[in-house]
């Protein structure tokens, strides 16, 4: 079929009605974007602008400070996706075939989790943490065990806040993945134990497998979500103690805000978009596939 | 229905273009449009209420700042006001923003800033004070607001950095905290009454590492340190912090809770509500750092204890307190690190408009007159005229023990030391951000020994001063 044109006037309404939220995307998502990709050629001050070229994504790149927050960015990526997946398909698991009001319960506790703010997460976080009344310490100290200083100790503060995410925060990939599981026909599974394969067998052969699509989406959600880890970050160590819980976001904000490098912080910006760009495809690529079941 | 459309659009690539180009020129208005908003807001900015900007320094402060306002209405007729209480939290990020794009407040509440000053669009106040003004403010008041030479606000109070101890605590060990106001605290001193301190369940001295390492450089001041700032530069830019009385300082504060047992294990890990939480609980006998504010913050926890308002914290608990010089070292002189803040004024980017740059100006000197020093005298600081200390005194309690070493401890300030502005502007921050900070940490907890924290921290400052 030959692709349909609308007559003006209805393309005039079209444009009418898509007007405020194209005014808002231009606003605020479109026009900022484009001009933080000018300034991260130039050199901006109050005082005026210069073009520096590439200078600001040199000086980045040169930069360890910033090696070192996409070092920590990685890690918190890495195990965060990994783990939640891990946990997330876990909880899933326990709570497939169970009766409905079970599974509606534990949905909505493990839901409940995303629902309370990352501020108010964060902060509370913060009281376990704390080095003298903090929750944490208060069970160490009971239990006779040593207690760290959790997020003022650098080999223990990038744990401490991937530990964070770990505990809360898979809500939405165990209903995501609780819905895959239901969509499994059962006679796979039926078949599989007539020919008298272990149960698991038939998770890494059938389930695992059947299950990619999901697994890839909250893959690709969770690297993209990862990367951009700040709100903890900000509000229970500001990237410290010794740099080693700045991450990429944190480190721009870090730039614009505190150092006042808004050129740098663009260009460091944008270079995070194209990684998590390239990220995205690459997993995309690989991993996604269509499965018929 | 299809059939319909198909004969009402015609299919021809004239018609096609039509639509393109009138798709295109919708997205060009938007685009158009955007670009216009920030336009309006900014004429409106220079065009509307005289905006205030200030914090919620304490009970009843806005409506002291509303009458304030409005009084200064009725005399300058043709002038409105409007006025915003920010939050300390959003401090930084809100006048970032603001001063970046052009479109500060017209009168800002604050210390002096250097980032501000670079942005050229700050208004040096050097000729608006009058022959009045001049006898009236105190030198240390007016030092506070000055740099390169320029006054940059007005100044509304004087205070200082200082140390506060529960006074209760104290006599209870038969230490004298009045003595120790008289005579100064020497570190070997210091450790003696430390120990005289401990308690069961008592720390007798706790102090904050994070956000900042503030405390390093005071004890740096009190070690013979005075020709560098608290974030180690000297007033030429260079870095001044490369030297044995910096590392001693270090090694004495690490001493407290590492060798002498005078401070909780847990120092490396505080923040400044950490240490504030131990002492107004009652678990510590000495806070560092505080300011004669405390003494406020007193009053409103006995006021709450009284059922006349909210305590601050759970558990917190009113008791008589003493303020105290910090430690130091026997050789060398007491000093203390003061300061100041005022009103300053603002221009836009941009936009020429001296009657409103004026009128803003008649604003800020009226906020910081003689009435304006009730601010100072809510805070238990010293008021920034001379007409405010004799309108004051009396609240102050001028004659009180902890007032009097406020004013002592004044007179031993160190001299301010001010970087060039394009250092002090950007490169300092990087310098405490990048070389003193993390170093700091690390030698607190152990990471890095004193030696090996003091090398890397010259070795980083010479990076970020150098551009290297």
């Amino acid at each position: 079929m030959s692709s349909v044109r609308l007559p003006m006037r209805r393309a005039a309404i079209a444009w009418l009605f898509l007007a405020p939220a194209l005014l808002i995307i231009a606003a605020f998502n479109l026009y900022p974007l484009a001009y933080a990709f000018v300034l991260s050629f130039q050199h901006y001050s109050i005082s005026g602008t210069s073009w520096v070229g590439l200078e600001n994504y040199r000086r980045v790149l040169a930069d360890p400070i910033v090696h070192r927050a996409f070092a920590n960015t990685l890690e918190y990526t890495a195990v965060v996706v990994t783990g939640g997946i891990a946990i997330s398909l876990s909880l899933a698991l326990l709570l497939h075939g169970r009766s409905s009001a079970w599974q509606t319960t534990f949905k909505a506790l493990y839901y409940l989790p995303a629902q309370i703010g990352a501020v108010v997460s964060a902060v509370i976080w913060v009281y376990i943490f704390a080095p003298v009344d903090g929750l944490l310490n208060h069970i160490l100290a009971a239990l006779h065990l040593p207690q760290p200083l959790w997020l003022a100790n650098s080999h223990t503060a990038l744990p401490a806040i991937i530990a964070t995410a770990l505990i809360g925060g898979h809500g939405a990939a165990v209903i995501l993945y609780l819905a895959a599981l239901s969509g499994i026909p059962q006679s796979y599974y039926e078949s599989a134990r007539l020919d008298g394969v272990g149960a698991w067998t038939q998770f890494w052969r059938i389930t695992f497998p059947l299950l990619r699509p999901t697994t890839v989406y909250v893959l690709i959600i969770g690297v993209i979500g990862s990367f951009q880890v700040f709100g903890s970050v900000y509000l229970m160590t500001q990237g410290g103690p010794q740099f080693s819980t700045d991450t990429v976001v944190y480190d721009i904000y870090d730039a614009f805000f505190k150092r006042g490098q808004v050129g740098s912080a663009c260009a460091e910006a944008f270079l995070l978009g194209l990684i998590i760009v390239a990220v995205s495809l690459l997993q995309y690529r690989t991993l996604a596939t269509d499965v018929e079941y | 229905m299809e059939q319909h459309r198909r004969c009402r659009v015609s299919p021809s690539a004239v018609n096609r273009w039509t639509v393109r180009r009138s798709a295109f020129l919708r997205c060009a208005c938007l685009a158009a449009g955007s670009l216009l908003l920030p336009c309006g807001c900014a004429q409106r900015a220079a065009s509307g209420p005289l905006r205030v900007w200030s914090f919620n320094h304490f009970e009843g402060y806005e409506g002291m700042l509303k009458a304030q306002l409005a009084e200064f209405e009725r005399r300058r007729p043709g002038f409105t006001t409007a006025y915003e209480i920010i939050s300390w939290a959003e401090e930084d990020d809100k006048l970032t923003v603001a001063m970046a794009s052009g479109r500060p407040p017209d009168v800002l509440w604050g210390a002096l800033d250097p980032r501000w000053l670079a942005t050229g669009l700050q208004v040096p106040i050097d000729d608006q004070l009058t022959a009045f003004d001049r006898r009236d403010f105190y030198d240390t008041a007016l030092e506070a607001m000055r740099f390169s030479g320029r006054l940059w606000g007005f100044p509304l109070y004087q205070t200082l950095y200082c140390m506060a101890g529960n006074a209760h605590m104290f006599e209870d060990a038969s230490v004298s905290w009045r003595a120790i106001q008289s005579e100064g605290w020497p570190w070997d001193r210091f450790l003696s009454d430390c120990r005289a301190l401990k308690a069961p369940g008592v720390y007798p001295f706790v102090f904050f590492v994070r956000p900042t390492p503030e405390m390093w450089s005071w004890f740096a001041l009190n070690n013979g340190v005075v020709d560098a700032n608290s974030s180690g530069l000297r007033a030429d830019g260079s870095f001044g912090w490369n030297r044995t009385g910096v590392a001693e300082a270090l090694q004495f504060l690490i001493d407290t809770f590492r060798r002498h047992g005078i401070s909780p294990p847990q120092e490396p890990g505080f923040s400044d509500e950490n240490q504030t939480d131990l002492f107004f609980t009652g678990r510590a006998a000495v806070s560092a750092r505080q300011g004669p504010y405390v003494l406020t913050e007193q009053k409103r926890i006995a006021r709450a204890q009284a059922g006349g308002a909210r305590l601050p914290h759970p558990g917190y608990r009113a008791f008589p307190l003493a303020l105290l010089p910090f430690p130091h070292h026997p050789a060398t002189a007491q000093r203390a690190h003061a300061g100041g803040g005022g009103y300053m004024v603002f221009r836009q980017k941009n936009v020429a408009n001296p009657r409103r740059v004026e009128a803003a100006v008649r604003l800020a000197h009226f906020l910081s007159n003689t009435d304006g020093m009730q601010f100072a005298a809510h805070l238990s600081l010293l008021p920034s005229r001379r007409s405010g200390v004799r309108r004051f005194g009396g609240q102050l309690d001028l004659e009180s023990p902890n007032m009097r070493f406020f004013q002592r401890y004044l007179q031993q300030s160190a001299p301010r030391i001010h970087p060039p502005l394009d250092v002090a502007s950007s490169r300092e921050a990087r310098v405490l951000e990048v070389a003193v900070t993390p170093n700091w940490e690390a030698a607190l907890a152990a990471d890095k020994t004193v030696p090996q924290a003091m090398s890397d921290m010259t070795a980083g400052a010479a990076s970020v001063l150098n551009g290297t």
